[in-house]
């Protein structure tokens, strides 16, 4: 295994194809159902982004992460965010050692310091707390007392947020929101997925995720396939559409749409672009191709930029969601033809 | 291997010929719509003209607008499809072959990064190479003729544009028409039958002339006046081209024609319509076979005429007409129409001029002339001023002219005045000359009925009448024979009318007849 450089183009689309579709088989052996919920958050893994999970409590979120990470060979870690946390309680601090008969300072990592970091209910934190979280999540490094330490690669954080039980959170701010690059959203399991769930978790034996990499090899070789997702092509035509869209979701753009103009305050930043595109390279390099289709894009609308969208009092009062919004702008933005 | 840029080229140029077609295609319909209607113009005005009564004014400049607008059209289609034709790009043709092909906008992708050329080596990533056999093998079947024309999309999309021209002409066609007046309408039949004489040996002189006259008449810049006097001198031509010098036949000694019937009769062009004998009733039994003036005169060879035209009483006559070939007969039939219509016309004209006698300032009031607009009821009013007016003038014994009566009005008095009547409907203020009085039988009224069929116009023949000295010199109707009951008379009759038999009724002459009474 592995997805050297010297391989083919065929080889190298084959080889991802194959990983990701094993790292999917074997996150599913754990986690019955959510499917897209785990498409997406090993598609923010290869193209280096962040994932934040939403869903009440007992879906499953923490399970999945830490399957995932288990099943990709990753180091993971665990933040149960709560009111009191410090930043230094993520990020590591300095602490004084004595060795050899001299006492220093010698920095201790926190749990930011691994592949997967799990941020469990990040917005019961503090805001001082959560943007301790910025800067390693943009620049995959965190400074402490002037030094500075590199995060190594490759570096994911998955935040869950609860939607309900708001009183006592601090919702996460809007420049911390678009440091992510989806939004996923889990549902309630439908009645047979609460059958297999049911069986197994209950049962005699409990499923046990297989790591489909190496765990010495695993960084490099999922670094290889990041790069292969960068190398997918996107037409001129097709860059065009996605800035379209981008623009569509402008409130005050000339491109908006009505409803957006209707039921927006803010619309996506150049990051909402940028996993736009990251995520429809994903998507064509699953189906087998090397250029970045329409459906791609489509594909990655909702996800790549709902939680970018800063809905107005009017959208609030009207129930109107950014996925509604984002439907009627996918519709509305025509594909250009050249 | 399939070369995709070759392949996409000729797809490219196959696309680009499909696009400018049918771009012109949208634009072609409405054009031959157009130059179609174009050309039927004159159909559709003949049809108006002749069966609606409406004349299509302006056909020539409709004619012309309409032909600059489908030449318009026709540009359009042609730079709609040259631009069309230039506006399809290589992209553009390689994103219509990704959809046929279903390419998930590979091969558009490749198209991009080419550009309808070999892309440079810079511009190829990594996967570049995969991406081109992808293609190529998308490709390996592909024919660009699996691009149809298919005009019918457009064709299509055109009947928007083709029924707002066709409103549009339409419209601007109806707002063309007009309902002629009869001066309009005498102008337009003399100038279809000028052309008509234009074609005759020697006719091109004359009809010119007429075709000038005509159109001056048909000018609403005319005055009334002018006008009337056109048409008083088209008259006269068309007399002129319609009888030539009348053979008389001296009558037969034993026969003494009436002096007035003869007199009648020579005034009449269209007394010389019958060729065939004319057998009229002798009353006074006094046999004999008399050729009766004016009987076969004229060279109209009209058939329908050539019984009854003969009404001398004293003796038969033998009317015979020199039979003329078939081709006259239809233009003496026009120019008979011609002049009835010419005859409305002038009474039209008359009509409106009396109604309307142009801007005059009111003594004493305001700048704003008084004339009354040209009124369709002028001619009603006329006629209600004809019955209603206490003129003074006599009606006309038969067969006694106006000078003959003592008791007639003077030539060039005004009777009206003279008795002190209205003067009723004057016509202008201009009466007729007394000798001009004349009384017309209604058919059957004077004997059995003539039995005329298919006539488009019918001779006139005063009744005579006779002095009856016992009377003290009272004109009497001639009893002898039929008489009329209900009189036509082109004046108003005076109250006290001298005749003993004085009708009850009254009836106007139509007005297209008042110019043969007179």
């Amino acid at each position: 295994m592995g997805a050297a450089p010297q391989m083919s183009p065929d080889a190298r689309v084959a080889e991802f194809r194959k990983t990701f579709s094993r790292a999917e088989t074997e996150v599913g052996r754990v986690i019955v159902g959510h499917e897209q919920v785990i498409r997406k958050v090993l598609t923010a893994l290869f193209s280096g982004g962040h994932v934040l999970v939403e869903g009440v409590p007992g879906l499953g979120k923490t399970l999945m992460i830490k399957t995932a990470a288990d099943a990709l060979g990753l180091s993971f870690k665990r933040i149960q965010f709560t009111p009191d946390l410090m930043p230094s309680d993520i990020i590591g601090t300095q602490v004084l050692t004595e060795s050899k008969g001299r006492r220093e300072f010698s920095f201790r990592p926190g749990p930011i310091f691994a592949h997967m970091v799990l941020g469990d209910e990040i917005n019961r934190a503090t805001p001082k707390t959560q943007s301790a979280v910025l800067e390693a999540m943009e620049e995959h490094q965190v400074t402490v007392f002037g030094e500075t330490y590199k995060l190594d690669a490759p570096f994911i954080v998955l935040a869950t947020q609860n939607p309900i039980e708001l009183e006592g959170t601090y919702p996460l701010p809007e420049a911390q929101m678009d440091r992510f690059l989806f939004k996923v959203v889990m549902t309630s399991p439908k009645p047979d997925e609460l059958r297999e769930i049911m069986k197994r978790t209950t049962g005699a034996e409990t499923p046990v995720t297989q790591s489909i990499f190496d765990p010495a090899t695993a960084p490099k070789e999922i670094e290889t396939l990041k790069t292969l997702v960068r190398e997918v092509i996107v037409a001129e035509p097709l860059e065009r559409y996605a800035i379209a869209l981008i623009a569509a979701c402008t409130p005050s753009g000339p491109g908006a749409v009505p409803e957006v103009s209707q039921y927006l305050r803010f619309g996506p930043s150049p990051r909402g672009l940028q996993a736009l595109i990251l995520c429809a390279k994903v998507n064509a390099l699953l189906d087998g191709r090397v250029s970045v289709a329409y459906d791609d894009v489509d594909d990655a609308i909702i996800p790549s930029l709902r939680h970018r969208l800063l809905r107005n009092f009017q959208a609030e009062a009207e129930n109107v969601s950014t996925e509604s919004i984002l439907e009627q702008v996918t519709k509305r933005v025509k594909r250009p033809r050249a | 291997m399939t070369k995709p840029i070759e392949l996409l080229g000729a797809a490219h140029r196959r696309l680009a010929l499909i696009a400018g077609a049918r771009a012109a295609a949208f634009w072609m319909v409405p054009t031959l719509i157009v130059i179609a209607i174009a050309a039927l113009l004159s159909p559709i005005g003949a049809v108006t003209w002749g069966r609606l009564g409406y004349q299509l004014m302006g056909l020539s400049t409709l004619r012309t607008a309409i032909l600059i607008a489908g030449f318009a059209m026709l540009v359009a289609g042609a730079v709609r499809g040259w631009l069309a034709w230039r506006a399809t790009g290589f992209v553009d043709a390689a994103a219509e072959v990704d959809d046929a092909v279903d390419g998930h906008q590979q091969i558009l992708t490749l198209a991009a990064l080419s550009d309808g050329r070999e892309p440079a080596a810079d511009d190829r990533g990594a996967l570049f190479p995969l991406l081109w056999r992808r293609v190529a093998a998308m490709l390996e079947s592909f024919d660009p003729r699996v691009f149809g024309l298919e005009l019918g999309g457009p064709i299509r999309r055109s009947s928007r544009l083709v029924a707002a021209a066709v409103a549009v002409i339409a419209l601007v066609t109806l707002a063309m028409v007009r309902q002629v007046t009869p001066d309009q309408t005498a102008a337009v039949k003399l100038i279809e039958l000028a052309r008509e004489i234009a074609n005759t040996p020697n006719g091109s002189g004359p009809a010119q002339e007429i075709i000038a006259a005509a159109e001056r008449v048909q000018s609403a810049k005319l005055p009334p006046e002018q006008k009337l006097q056109q048409l008083a001198d088209l008259t006269n031509q068309l007399r002129q081209q319609q009888q030539p010098p009348p053979e008389k036949k001296p009558p037969p000694s034993g026969a003494k024609p009436r002096k007035q019937s003869a007199k009648n009769q020579t005034g009449k062009s269209s007394a010389g319509s019958g060729n065939g004998k004319g057998q009229a009733k002798n009353a006074e039994g006094n046999g004999g076979s008399g050729g009766g003036q004016g009987q076969g005169a004229g060279k109209g060879s009209g058939n329908s005429s050539g019984k009854g035209s003969g009404h001398d009483q004293n003796g038969k006559q033998n009317a015979n007409a020199n039979p003329k070939p078939d081709q006259n007969q239809k233009t003496n039939q026009q120019l008979a129409e011609l002049q009835d219509q010419i005859a409305k016309a002038q009474a039209q004209i008359q009509a409106e001029h009396a109604n309307n006698p142009g801007p005059k300032t009111q003594p004493g009031g305001k700048d704003k002339g008084s004339g009354m607009k040209p009124d369709k009821q002028g001619d009603q009013r006329l006629a209600s001023a004809d019955q209603n007016g206490k003129g003074s003038n006599q009606m006309n014994q038969p067969g006694q002219s106006g000078k003959q009566n003592p008791n007639g009005p003077k030539p060039g008095n005004n009777p009206g005045n003279t008795l002190g009547g209205t003067q009723g409907d004057t016509h202008l203020g201009e009466f007729p000359a007394p000798v001009a009085y004349q009384h017309f039988y209604l058919p059957g009224e004077h004997g059995p009925p003539i039995a005329v069929h298919d006539a488009r116009y019918v001779l006139f023949r005063l009744p005579e009448a006779m002095a009856a000295a016992a009377n003290g010199g009272k004109l009497m109707l001639d009893t002898s024979g039929p008489h009329a009951t209900t009189p036509y008379v082109n004046v108003p009759l005076n109250e006290s009318h001298p005749l003993e038999v004085a009708p009850n009724e009254q009836q106007l002459v139509p007005p297209r007849y008042r110019d043969l009474i007179r």
